[in-house]
């Protein structure tokens, strides 16, 4: 309500400076003329399609929009009354920077190709209505971007055409924890598609200048959330991502890219019940652990725990991986700040073990059921391996001989009768 | 009810006879007066039937229900000859508790030893989730907690249970007897084992659940109170503790499916179960095939005893 208001007053304002306005720019001459055409509601002009195109300019429009103080003759440069079909108006004889950035960019170069599908200029920012992208009625202003992007994004003809990514990929971003904080609570602060895709210098993520390629990930998340890209540096996967191994994690691995919601939601792949299938989802690949000598069964020996089990019918209090291990921060056992090292064990699962001292430190956690590893439980194992069999072996055979027995018993005394 | 049913035409004789007596007894007084006096007799005896029926106890009345019902079933099945009373009381409801308790450990923790299993789901569901069916397994835990220590009491105050302690320990008899039971079996001699009290079948059942009770509650009792136990123990022995609670709870359930099942349910004399469990009684016929020893030991018990009672008469 208040930003209407607010917005109604700005309007009010800008209509009352115009009305009252000597003060404003003199129509010149040139402008003048254009208008005893083009002021014309009516006038339009046959498309060679069929239908028809309003050449109509509503000149107060014109007038609150940037460019309004200029004239039409300074974009239309070949405009004389009467005239034919004008030249194209070149946007980069004013805007060099954005020409040059538009030109690297994916819609530029296929524009530059003759690729008419693509956005130019006019596609985002529009023709006579340019506003600023501060101005909330701008078709670039932070809350309107993201339907102007879709336009185009959410068209299937054009998706089949370019092999972009589907409808359900950009319908993930309206139920995304961004999308919704746009369309529900219209947060300025919240992610659009160019504080992450880019604007004029636009690239898909698979090349390396783009700002969503994975290595430049980190840094993409952390211009907002640049508390988490700290502790991130500093994890173990931090570290491997800054080396340039490109199978760390970024942000993008673990909590999704369009798709992103919050961790409360039993969707994201960082809700509490999704943790292990999303951390093993790397940590139980044979070539990553092999590689960087981690151990293994991680992920096996959890889901036989009674945490892993009671997270898997929905216990979320259960302890999950990031419980134990941490997440943003995660550092390998062996550095003391590891809330999973030896001396730090008693801590860690004191969270929820209140009584917990150094006695939890001396076992496995992942306790993997061999003589070497965990010899006592083991041998429970075994000896209850064996003596369940025995004894199973031993009930059924009693049990049967038993039933036998009574057959046998019966058919005789059948026999009996019978003679 | 029908004990009162039955009373009525007692009820009515009784009445009839106090009319003749009064009739006769009033016959030489004068009509009017006599007819007073009657009346004023008749409500006074009626009250005191209502009121001595009301005095007969609930204990009395159960009595009474249990020799009639004694009685239709001697007409009804007269092979089965006398009841003996084979479980008393405080054995029955020991029981009961036990086998509810294992019922419910067992449905909410077999779910956590196999949750792949395909019924384990829903299981877990129908107690409204894992947190409840954990609360439920408690409750499981704390009743046969319970059970165990009502029956040590019982095993150490109790007569009954004395005896019945001493005579469950096992004897060299008992390997004799499982091993001619066997032969039995296999058609070698036609000859059934003859059982005391308790054959070896029995014993096995009972020292199963005394060995799985030892088990089960210690190690459970670790897991239970975890944090309090890690004060004590390193986390390898509660490692140990989940592992041999999760096996023996498999052993538990099998001997008891396999074993105990077939002995009382799935067994053709049997089938589909006894309500021996319920009102502790064993027939005559039964006592002969299964206990015979058993019975001859109370038949000569008395034997004596009618025997004294002649002597002192």
């Amino acid at each position: 309500m208040k930003r209407m208001r607010m917005l109604a007053l700005a309007v009010l304002a800008a209509a009352v400076l115009l009305a009252a306005a000597p003060a404003g720019p003199a129509p010149t001459a040139a402008f003048k003329e254009c208008l005893e055409c083009h002021g014309d509601k009516s006038i339009e002009k046959a498309l060679p399609g069929g239908g028809t195109l309003s050449l109509y300019v509503d000149e107060k429009a014109y007038r609150g929009t940037v460019h309004g103080k200029g004239a039409c003759t300074t974009c239309h440069s070949d405009a004389k009354a009467p005239h034919g079909k004008l030249a194209k108006v070149s946007c980069g004889t004013c805007h060099p920077d954005a020409e040059k950035s538009y030109a690297g960019s994916t819609h530029g170069k296929g524009y530059a190709k003759g690729n008419r599908d693509v956005a130019s200029c006019a596609s985002c920012h529009g023709k006579h209505e340019i506003r600023k992208a501060q101005d909330p009625a701008s078709r670039t202003f932070h809350l309107n971007i993201a339907a102007v992007c879709l336009a185009c994004h959410k068209d299937r003809a054009i998706e089949d055409k370019y092999g972009l990514p589907g409808q359900k990929v950009m319908e993930a971003y309206e139920k995304s924890v961004h999308g919704m904080a746009l369309k529900k609570s219209g947060l300025m602060g919240t992610a659009v598609c160019p504080d992450c895709h880019g604007n004029h210098a636009i690239l898909p993520g698979d090349q390396p200048r783009s700002a969503t390629h994975r290595q430049n990930i980190p840094t993409l998340c952390g211009k907002c959330h640049s508390g988490i890209l700290e502790q991130y540096e500093a994890s173990v996967h931090g570290k491997g991502m800054r080396a340039g191994i490109a199978e760390s994690p970024v942000c993008t691995d673990c909590h999704g890219e369009h798709t992103i919601t919050k961790i409360s939601d039993p969707a994201s792949p960082v809700f509490a019940k999704n943790i292990p299938k999303t951390c093993s989802a790397c940590h139980e690949k044979e070539g990553i652990s092999s590689r960087y000598a981690l151990p293994k069964k991680r992920f096996a020996t959890y889901m036989e725990s009674f945490h892993g089990i009671a997270l898997e019918y929905g216990m979320t209090k259960a302890a999950n991986c990031a419980s134990c291990h941490g997440f943003h921060g995660i550092l390998p056992s062996s550095d003391p700040a590891s809330p999973v090292n030896k001396a730090n064990l008693p801590r860690t699962c004191g969270k929820c073990h209140p009584n917990a001292g150094p006695n939890f430190a001396k076992g496995a956690v992942h306790v993997e059921v061999t003589a070497q590893k965990a010899m006592g439980v083991f041998a429970v194992r075994v000896f209850y391996t064996i003596f369940i069999s025995a004894l199973v072996i031993l009930f059924v055979l009693h049990v049967g001989l038993d039933l036998i027995g009574r057959w046998r018993r019966r058919e005789r005394a059948e026999e009996a009768r019978k003679e | 009810m029908r004990v009162d049913e039955k009373r009525e035409p007692l009820q009515e004789i009784i009445e009839k006879e106090i009319e003749a007596a009064l009739a006769e007894e009033t016959a030489h007084l004068d009509p009017e007066k006599a007819a007073e006096l009657r009346e004023k007799i008749r409500r006074r005896v009626r009250e005191e039937m209502e009121r001595e029926i009301r005095l007969r106890t609930a204990a009395e009345r159960r009595e009474e229900e249990r020799r009639r019902r004694e009685e239709r079933r001697r007409e009804k099945r007269h092979e089965e000859g006398e009841m003996f009373q084979r479980f008393n009381r405080n054995f029955r409801f020991q029981h009961i508790v036990m086998f509810t308790s294992v019922i419910l450990l067992i449905i909410t923790g077999m779910p956590i030893k196999f949750p792949n299993f395909i019924l384990s789901r829903f299981v877990v569901a129908m107690w409204g989730g894992i947190g409840n069916s954990t609360i439920v397994h408690r409750i499981g835990a704390g009743m046969l907690i319970y059970f165990m220590v009502h029956h040590l009491f019982y095993t150490i105050l109790s007569r009954d249970g004395r005896r019945d302690f001493m005579l469950l320990i096992p004897m060299p008899k008992d390997v004799r007897d499982a091993a001619r039971n066997i032969r039995y079996f296999l058609g070698r001699t036609t000859e059934k084992p003859r059982f005391g009290r308790f054959s070896y079948i029995e014993k096995f059942d009972y020292w199963a659940v005394y060995w799985g009770c030892v088990i089960m509650i210690g190690s459970g009792a670790l897991l239970w109170g975890e944090s309090i136990a890690l004060k004590f123990f390193p986390k390898f022995v509660l490692d140990i503790a989940h592992e041999a609670h999760s096996d023996e709870a498999l052993l538990a359930t099998l001997a008891i499916v396999i074993w105990h099942f077939y002995n009382v349910h799935f067994n053709p004399d049997r089938f589909p179960g006894t309500l021996m469990w319920w009102h502790g009684q064993i027939s005559e016929h039964e006592m002969k095939d299964h206990h015979p020893l058993e019975y001859e030991e109370i038949m000569a018990k008395r034997a004596k005893q009618e025997a004294a009672e002649v002597i002192n008469r």
